[in-house]
């Protein structure tokens, strides 16, 4: 809640000396100025360059982007040195800082509002585009390089004509200068996390300016091969892990922060941060099937021209104030001109693809679903979906109020159910995946593939079973973790060893797109089952102890020891000395002030393990001196894996972004390119490429022979399959037995929205419209009142907006109805272009004869990878000659 | 053909995208609703003053009654507490009732609060914040007017001006509909989600 409330604290003896604050003022606007214009010369140089073929003109354009750097250093060093002044001469500074902000939080007060935020974008873009053109110096003469180099500055102009014109830094503070400034929003000084979340998630937006700018460059220069694709990848995969990591730091910081024990409210401006995510995942995924087959042109270009576009749609929604929420800063002179941008962008990508349509043209195709590139497209196909769900769910309200006026609130009840069913697609896939080999799995590979993963995932709906789990959601994301774990471990073994083989160093094992990646989906992996078991299997209670006593929560001991005030320049605050178990550490939850005359912020403390945390609040302070207080007391089971799989997911994506010296060589059964065979290892391949059945002959015994050991295969993977699946439907049976007050409360109380927030449920809550509205329900559920009558005074009294979850008639029907139907006809697509293709190929191959086609194949590697030098020249697959 | 249409499609979806974002900058965000008690009978509440005096909407019906929803932590209270106070004075020899409900706050802060702004209008306390929920409220100060016979003819979102309630009053006796108004002051809710 970004409480506006905020009152100047009590005047501080001191004053600015009005020589430096002119100075900081002068300063950043001379900096913007420069960047501005240095874009804008940049802009005109390559331009002109372009047009007349003059490669000196492109050289000396591409320098332009060190002046946009300097002239934003400058400016972003004007802003830190009138904070650290407190030159309050700067209505901005005085609005975000005071002289009793700690030091960390006057670095960071730079970017906490409007104005800063634009700054720090243009400061980072910057950075970007002088790093790119310096990786490029030697290509500076290259028109996709100039494009790019043009496209970038056009972007970097744009935000420094935001800080020229509506969204100035500098401007000064109206009347006279205030001896001190408001501080920065209490939320924002409390979190070191709050330091560095916005940096990364900025870093990750900003950063897929890069591949974007690289292909429009191919698009307009019409030189569309895979070569703008291998340039960007590790641009690209450096700004998909810092939004990733930035989007878990941001979870960490609502879990470390607000007080209310989650970390995902499905709030308006995350899921803009989750959008692009989205699409981005879904480009790195099938950019592979276009560096290896040369396939989903258009589809990957439409990703990353989606991607980029809504990094700039979600600071279109989160800036131009039509939404309120947490982050929201409401300046509404500077939507219309975001809009025009996405507008511009949309529109003008849109239209070179159209115009270039025909030489993104793929020849040959996906030749059977069970493959690879089959796998990567179902994956696309999710996370198309996934980011069509969470884009119609945010800007649904929006739509259908602007259309008829109407209320409603689309929260995370819609999300929850729209998304889960994806996750536990996605998780799937991310399993099986990686164990297709390209073009088409022979069942045989596939099945002997399977069994580890599929044994794995057996074993862990086993033993979830026998230790009494028997909630069926958390079941299938930590049966289908397990196997995506397997499938992600075997793949890294494979890699090791054959890294061992070639008497390479063993890290080699984990460098590379494909070894970096099944490292991220550890990550993921961990991230999916903290999560599920947090949702799962999470309590919240509160205890109402008297000094020295003790209680029991959730197989923890809570003693409350006392209070202790705090005193500290910027805040005052009560803290609750608490006790959890036997840990000699005492945690303090708190209730703080961050100014006189202002509510209390709640402060929560932790006790975090590997195994759970203790999560506590201090809800209501004693009534007399020493009297009983009452704490607020979440146990939330796995969280910390959440944030050791975001670490986990960085280091895989270094992992797969570290440069290497020498790539290992290997050909895959299939492929197309040299390129995609320099960075593509495929142990799998040559490991599981050679099948262990012994060549077949048409001799009678030997066919029963092969056909037995087919079916023992098919039985190893088939069995574990099997208990799965019965697992499954077991915890799937409704239990039946008297249901609680507490848990139809519960139930209720999840699908109301707290009447004082935008977007957390009742259940979630703990402000005190939301416990007023919980003990309401409480006492209308004992007196036997139904859900819908309960439902329906809450509307009586609040209005339709009270209800999270929108209604499943009327109008708000359609933000069901359309994703079920786009997915439906999306994959009815996909399944009938699989059908008519397999129609079209007739296997010409028995399955004998493919075996001996394979192990021909598989021995043809063998001495390809032992020959393989820096130097040797690319093999060249019989397709790429037919093309 | 297919490009045709794309094109047409991404230009259609943009020129929509334009269309809601005018419809919705021209309307006034606020994250309260219109208050579905509008024209309706107002919730009935029987609360303790400060003072620890009993009172009941029952006994102040037959007369305007107005009802503010307040707390000592909200700024935007302290700017209308002189506002509601000399609007009390002005008003309350026509037999016009004004009543705070005290907002998720304690009582003795509430009377300090009293005495710093000379507030001589009574205030009763909501244990439990049931009265709060009754009226529909999501933040303070909130502020309904309630006619002699006990409808909710108008409903204030945010601090009330030094006039505000006068010209809400002429208007209601001029025959108005009711009233819904969101005012440019801002609303607390207390901080966490």
């Amino acid at each position: 809640m970004r409480s506006q409330g905020r009152t100047r604290l009590g005047a501080v003896p001191g004053h600015v000396p009005g020589g430096d604050a002119a100075v900081n003022a002068a300063l950043g606007h001379a900096g913007i100025l420069l960047g501005f214009a240095a874009a804008v010369a940049g802009i005109v140089t390559l331009g002109a360059g372009l047009a007349r073929r003059r490669p000196a003109a492109l050289r000396h354009g591409q320098t332009y982007t060190v002046l946009v750097l300097v002239g934003a250093v400058t400016a972003t060093a004007a802003m830190v040195h009138a904070f650290l002044t407190h030159d309050f001469s700067l209505a901005y500074v005085a609005e975000n800082n005071s002289r009793q902000t700690p030091l960390l939080y006057d670095v960071t007060g730079m970017w906490s509002a409007l104005q800063g935020s634009i700054l720090l974008w243009g400061l980072i873009l910057a950075g970007y585009l002088t790093a790119m053109s310096f990786r490029f110096r030697r290509k500076a003469a290259d028109p996709v390089v100039a494009w790019a180099t043009l496209a970038g500055l056009a972007v970097a102009a744009f935000f420094f004509a935001l800080m020229l014109g509506p969204a100035d830094p500098f401007g000064r503070f109206a009347g006279p200068i205030p001896s001190n400034g408001a501080g920065p929003n209490p939320l924002l000084q409390d979190n070191a996390l709050v330091a560095i979340h916005p940096v990364f998630l900025y870093l990750g937006f900003v950063g897929f300016t890069v591949p974007f700018a690289f292909a429009a460059a191919a698009l307009l220069t019409g030189r569309l091969d895979e070569d703008w694709l291998t340039i960007t990848r590790r641009w690209t995969l450096f700004a998909w892990g810092c939004l990733s990591v930035g989007i878990v730091l941001g979870m960490w910081w609502s879990y470390e922060v607000l007080g209310w024990g989650g970390f995902w409210a499905w709030d308006p401006v995350e899921n803009a941060s989750l959008l692009p995510w989205l699409t981005a995942t879904a480009y790195l995924h099938s950019v592979v099937v276009q560096e290896r087959r040369g396939l989903l042109r258009v589809w990957n270009l439409s990703l990353l021209l989606s991607t980029f576009s809504l990094t700039i749609f979600g600071t279109f929604l989160t800036r131009s104030g039509v939404l309120q929420s947490v982050h929201s800063f409401s300046v509404s002179s500077i939507g219309p001109l975001f809009l025009g941008l996405f507008v511009a962008v949309v529109l003008g990508g849109v239209v070179l693809i159209a115009w270039r349509g025909g030489r993104l043209r793929s020849f040959g195709g996906i030749d059977h679903p069970a493959s690879r590139e089959g796998a990567f497209l179902v994956n696309n196909l999710a996370f198309a979906a996934f980011a069509f769900v969470v884009l119609l769910g945010t800007v649904f309200p929006l739509a259908l109020e602007a259309v008829n006026g109407q209320q409603a609130t689309v929260g995370s009840p819609y999300f929850d159910t729209m998304t889960f069913p994806i996750v536990i697609a996605l998780l799937f896939l991310m399993g099986l995946a990686p164990l297709l080999p390209w073009r088409k799995a022979s069942s045989q590979v596939l099945g002997k593939r399977l069994v580890v993963p599929a044994w794995t995932a057996a074993l862990v709906v086993t033993v979830c079973l026998a230790a009494g789990i028997r909630a069926t959601i958390p079941l299938v994301v930590f049966a289908l973790g397990g196997f995506a774990a397997a499938s992600a471990l075997r793949q890294l073994a494979l890699g090791l060893r054959s890294a061992r083989r070639q008497g390479q160093p063993l890290r080699s094992g984990l460098l590379g797109r494909t070894n970096g990646g099944m490292v991220v989906h550890l990550g993921i992996v961990a991230i999916a089952v903290a999560m599920a078991a947090s949702l799962s299997f999470g309590h919240r209670g509160q205890v109402t102890l008297a000094v020295g006593h003790s209680a029991r929560f959730d197989g923890h001991t809570i003693t409350y020891l006392g209070t202790s005030d705090i005193t500290r320049p910027n805040r005052t605050a009560m803290e609750a000395l608490v006790r959890v178990d036997q840990a000699p550490r005492i945690l303090h939850p708190a209730v703080s002030q961050y100014a006189p005359d202002t509510l209390g912020i709640s402060t929560p403390a932790i006790s975090s393990t590997l195994v759970d945390d203790v999560y506590l609040t201090f809800v209501s302070p004693p009534q007399r001196p020493g009297g009983p207080a009452t704490i607020g007391v979440i146990v939330q089971p796995l969280i910390a894996w959440l944030w050791i799989g975001a670490g986990v997911v960085a280091l895989g994506t270094l992992l797969a972004a570290w440069p290497r010296r020498r790539a290992p060589v290997t050909v895959p059964v299939a492929s197309t390119g040299p390129k995609a065979m320099a960075d593509e290892p495929a142990p799998s391949q040559q490991a599981d490429g050679t099948p262990s059945a012994p060549r077949p002959t048409h001799d009678h015994d030997q066919q029963v022979a092969h056909r037995r050991r087919r079916a023992r295969e098919t039985l190893r993977w088939a069995i574990p399959a099997t208990v799965l699946l019965g697992g499954l439907v077991f915890s799937s049976i409704p239990r039946p037995g008297p249901e609680t007050v507490a848990e139809r409360t519960a139930q209720i109380a999840s699908i109301v929205r707290c009447p004082s927030c935008p977007d957390v449920s009742v259940a979630d809550s703990t402000i005190p419209s939301a416990v007023a509205v919980d003990h309401y329900i409480r006492r209308a559920v004992e007196k036997g009142q139904s859900e819908q009558q309960i439902l329906d005074f809450l509307v009586s009294r609040y209005g339709p907006r009270i209800l999270l979850r929108p209604p499943t008639s009327g109008d708000d029907v359609l933000v069901w109805v359309l994703p079920l139907t786009g997915t439906a006809i999306a994959g009815g697509g996909l399944a009938l272009f699989f059908f008519r293709r397999a129609r079209r190929y007739v296997a010409p191959l028995s399955d004998a004869d493919r075996l001996l086609v394979e192990r021909a194949l598989s021995k043809a590697d063998r001495p390809l990878e032992v020959r393989s030098a820096p130097d040797a020249p690319a093999p060249v697959p019989a397709e790429e000659t037919t093309r | 053909m297919v490009r045709l249409s794309a094109v047409t499609f991404a230009v259609a979806a943009l020129v929509g995208l334009t269309v809601v974002y005018g419809r919705l900058s021209s309307r006034q965000v606020t994250m309260a609703a219109a208050s579905p008690l509008l024209g309706k009978p107002a919730p009935a509440f029987a609360l303790r003053a400060l003072d620890g005096q009993p009172i009941t909407s029952r006994s102040l019906e037959g007369n305007v009654l107005v009802v503010n929803f307040w707390a000592s932590w909200c700024v935007a209270c302290r700017e209308e507490a002189t506002n509601l106070e000399s609007f009390y004075q002005r008003w309350s020899g026509t037999g016009l009732h004004l009543v705070g409900i005290v907002y998720a706050d304690s009582a003795s802060d509430a009377r300090a609060f009293d005495t710093e702004y000379k507030i001589t209008f009574p205030s009763v306390m909501d244990p439990g914040g049931a009265t709060a929920l009754d009226y529909g409220v999501t933040g303070v100060p909130e502020t309904f007017v309630i006619s002699p016979s006990g409808t909710v003819v108008a409903h204030l979102v945010g601090a009330v001006g030094p006039t505000t309630l006068d010209s809400v009053l002429t208007q209601l006796s001029g025959g108005s509909r009711p009233i819904e108004r969101q005012g440019p002051g801002f609303r607390q809710a207390p901080s966490g989600r």
